[in-house]
């Protein structure tokens, strides 16, 4: 007995003292609270939560036809949507918090300082999590009095609400420990807030529609749903009273949602408190492989998917999500592998310098377009291969033999393959050429791709709808949309239906936007060296 | 208290610290000169448990930095040449994180807060946000950080360095109290006559090897090979210079500006020998006093002015 005493208070007191007298997460805690942005978040995510009860309540009063008399479930509806609304916003919110927590101290040089305290790796890991946790907490309780006007409303009871809030508290914890995770193993804040974006927000919008695909098809009345629906936190939480089987035992969905994103959280801790080394090691081939991992990883959430799917078409679509979800993650990190400090050595031209293979795993631009490619390959080569070799073991109809499953696999992969390439390596292109004309510190020159990226990936379609309409067959601006990376997956996939006549056929689509790509390439490979020359490429602070 | 033994460091193909030894007894403070790019700071940051060393260790109070930093961080006191601030916290805040960092009891932080800021000069500026303060205040703020948790052994980097005049004489007058307070001191700083004026020890780098160490005193003598004597004469110059030549205890005899230059060899206290010769002789002189060598007379002396 005395015992279980003795390592009950060893525990309680390690905690009180990693958690609550923590310097770190009073340090951190005073900093943000003392600025003017934590109130104005807090109060712009309290508007945003009752416009967002505002316009669902219009929206269910028009759907009851009375002002009077609305529907029983009215409550539940608006406190859904509210939840919806929460998740969405602390995706975005709360990563921000703790995307710099490691970086930031090693671009303003604390690093060292507090490397020689007492404070262990993981207790710094830990403040600067909790701290923002904390945030995230006092964000979610400032919408308590929405939640309550739900409540009065009837339809969900307090219990749904607060299983509401549990999960979402989960996801605050997770979000927190990615980009503490991230910052311990980047040492630009720019690479670590473009990894964690990337990651959390790429992991909330990949499992919406998993969660909710799996769910509508198995199950459609969402009683006994299968363990994966439980990845996505919102889509948990709206059906937070659903059980799943594992093992032959039911279990809710929502206790599954909380102990994987706490159990997945408190493992990014414990690797971020492990990979701080407080100096500048070359942590580049680390980074990378993470990266590579990280990717296959994604895709093999993507294709769990399969089990769900009734058809080629849907399997043709599933695959273009993925593609595009690759696409967007990989052209998203190239911004940070691709910016940085142009460094050949005296002699070197710049071009041999970009396409070195023997720096494709270190922390250098030099050797950005052969890890790009390197990456896109083996992520690739997962996807398809797991593909292949998934698809005929669960859906019996994907059998080799199929006809129009064999024309996906050995004819619309590939092709997809050469355009997915052919984007990345352009933007790796662009991004050292941004490297060698913005001269100001590296970090503009991702934050200049990036924009270029998130110009050229949507501009292109729309321009030409504003401009000629949908109607207009073979009209000058359409053709630009060999320049938008999306419109070769949708030809592939047979989505390109009802668009305009280009110059070119769907089926030829891959090859125009491939040529596309190429060329920008080459002539921003061609153009970084007289940039170079001319503005003195990327200047330190 | 602070001991380097056979330290070596590479970068790459470049070998920042090469077989570098070092002894500090309590209460030495040691001046620790060499160019740019010599091996001081990685030499300071091994010691300081920042950086790890290929070959050799280091021991403070007889503890192993390789083996067991943990042991060996709350008896330094380090100070990096570029530092950065938490600017978004007041002065105290900053220091009571340090403190609360170093497990100081929550009871003793404000008096040794208070301490400290004394010290330093800063107690005016408690209540300040860091972002406020001086380049000159911002680097005593870091000293005072440093000092927070009564560190035995103190690695400074260059502490002076990017300060104006005034700025720097502050922070000269404090590493003299710390002197006083006998905390054992490594120090690196260009600025070779402030280290001069309170450092018994100096050690000289170069290209990561070690040229001369020791007392400041006897690498002063050791360079100098015997005094320099600066004789004035009212006429006769060329004369007094070939009557010296002829002295057996006098050589290396010149002459400018009035003045006869004469290295004297002899006994250490018989050098009034040579102003009896000279009177004797009749030579008119109207002084005679010894030439005192200083540090960087030494440094440019001991160093080739090359870098690793």
């Amino acid at each position: 007995m005395s015992t279980i005493t003795a390592i009950r208070n060893r525990v309680s007191n390690t905690l009180v003292e990693a958690v609550l007298d923590n310097p770190v997460v009073i340090k951190e805690l005073r900093t943000r609270m003392r600025e003017w942005k934590a109130f104005a978040i807090m109060g712009a995510y309290v508007l945003f939560g009752a416009i967002v009860l505002l316009l669902e309540y219009s929206s269910e009063m028009g759907r009851s036809g009375s002002t009077f008399a609305p529907d029983r479930n009215v409550g539940m509806e608006l406190f859904r949507s509210l939840g919806w609304a929460q998740a969405v916003l602390l995706t975005f919110i709360l990563p921000s918090l703790t995307f710099s927590s490691f970086t930031q101290e090693i671009e303003r040089k604390t690093i060292e300082m507090l490397a020689l305290t007492r404070l262990t790796p993981g207790k710094i890991a830990l403040g600067k999590q909790f701290a923002a946790l904390l945030y995230g907490l006092i964000l979610l309780l400032s919408t308590l009095p929405l939640a309550s006007l739900c409540v009065m409303l009837g339809g969900i009871s307090p219990g749904e609400i607060a299983l509401w809030y549990l999960i979402l508290i989960a996801w605050c914890f997770l979000l927190t420990c990615t980009g503490v995770f991230w910052s311990s193993l980047c040492v630009r804040t720019v690479a670590s807030s473009l990894l964690t974006y990337g990651s959390t927000v790429g992991y909330f919008f990949v499992t919406m529609p998993t969660g909710f695909i799996m769910t509508m098809t198995n199950q459609p009345g969402g009683a006994n749903v299968p363990a994966l629906s439980g990845l996505n936190p919102g889509f948990a939480a709206h059906i937070s009273t659903a059980t799943t089987r594992i093992c032959g035992l039911g279990v809710p969905l929502w206790l599954i949602t909380v102990v994987l994103h706490v159990w997945v959280g408190l493992l990014l801790l414990l690797i971020s408190s492990t990979h701080v080394k407080y100096k500048f090691a070359e942590r580049a081939l680390s980074i990378r492989l993470l990266l590579t991992g990280l990717t296959v990883g994604m895709i093999w959430v993507l294709i769990g998917n399969i089990t769900v799917l009734q058809s080629v078409q849907e399997l043709a679509n599933l695959i273009g999500l993925s593609v595009g979800m690759i696409l967007g993650f990989i052209c998203l990190v190239t911004c940070a592998v691709s910016t940085g400090v142009p460094n050949p050595k005296p002699g070197q031209s710049f071009i041999a310098y970009a396409l070195s293979w023997r720096k494709a795993f270190r922390s250098d631009i030099g050797g950005a377009i052969p890890f790009v490619f390197i990456w896109t390959t083996v992520s690739y080569a997962a996807f398809v291969a797991t593909l292949a070799w998934i698809l005929p073991l669960v859906n019996p109809w994907t059998a080799t033999t199929s006809k129009p499953f064999k024309t996906l696999l050995f004819t619309s992969l590939p092709r997809l393959y050469m355009v997915l390439c052919c984007v990345v390596v352009a933007t790796a292109a662009v991004g050292l050429l941004a490297s060698c004309c913005v001269k100001s510190r590296r970090n503009a020159a991702a934050l200049v791709l990036l924009f270029l990226i998130l110009a050229f990936s949507s501009y292109g379609v729309q321009l030409a709808y504003y401009v000629d309409g949908v109607t207009k067959t073979r009209g000058l601006w359409w053709q630009l949309a060999a320049f938008w990376p999306v419109a070769p997956i949708l030809a592939e996939t047979g989505e390109w239906q009802g668009m305009p006549k280009l110059w070119w056929s769907p089926e030829q689509f891959w090859i125009a936007t491939s040529c596309a790509y190429l060329l920008i390439a080459i002539a921003s490979l061609s153009l970084s060296p007289k940039a170079r020359a001319r503005y003195g490429g990327v200047r330190e602070e | 208290m602070l001991s380097i033994e056979g330290l070596t460091k590479t970068f790459g193909k470049i070998t920042a610290v090469n077989n570098l030894s070092l002894h500090l007894e309590p209460g030495d403070i040691m001046g620790f000169i060499g160019p740019n790019g010599a091996g001081k700071t990685t030499t300071i940051k091994i010691v300081a448990t920042l950086l790890s060393p290929d070959s050799g260790t280091a021991y403070v109070q007889g503890i192993d930095v390789t083996k067991d930093p943990e042991a060996v961080r709350p008896l330094i006191g380090f100070m990096p040449d570029f530092f950065g601030l938490y600017e978004d916290v007041l002065v105290w805040e900053y220091l009571d994180f340090f403190a609360a960092a170093y497990r100081i009891p929550s009871q003793r932080r404000r008096r040794i807060i208070d301490d400290v800021l004394e010290l330093t000069d800063l107690t005016t500026k408690k209540y300040s946000l860091v972002s406020e303060l001086s380049r000159g205040m911002q680097q005593r703020l870091c000293l005072a950080k440093t000092l927070i948790h009564d560190p035995k052994v103190l690695l400074l980097d260059e502490p002076a360095s990017g300060l104006d005049p005034r700025a720097r004489i502050e922070i000269k007058e404090l590493l003299k109290e710390l002197r006083n307070m006998g905390k054992t001191i490594l120090i690196s700083s260009h600025i070779l006559p402030e280290l001069a004026d309170f450092c018994n020890k100096i050690a000289i780098i170069e290209q990561g090897k070690l040229v001369i160490s020791g007392d400041v005193e006897a690498i002063m003598k050791q360079c100098r090979g015997g005094k320099i004597l600066r004789i004035g004469l009212m006429d006769r110059h060329d004369e007094a210079v070939a009557f010296l030549n002829r002295l057996d205890t006098v050589c290396d005899v010149t002459c400018a500006d009035g003045f006869v230059t004469a290295k004297f060899v002899g006994e250490p206290d018989e050098d009034y020998t040579v102003l009896t010769a000279l009177v004797t002789n009749g030579f008119k002189v109207h002084s005679f006093t010894e030439e005192r060598l200083d540090l960087e007379d030494v440094f440019m002396k001991v160093t080739q002015g090359v870098v690793s």
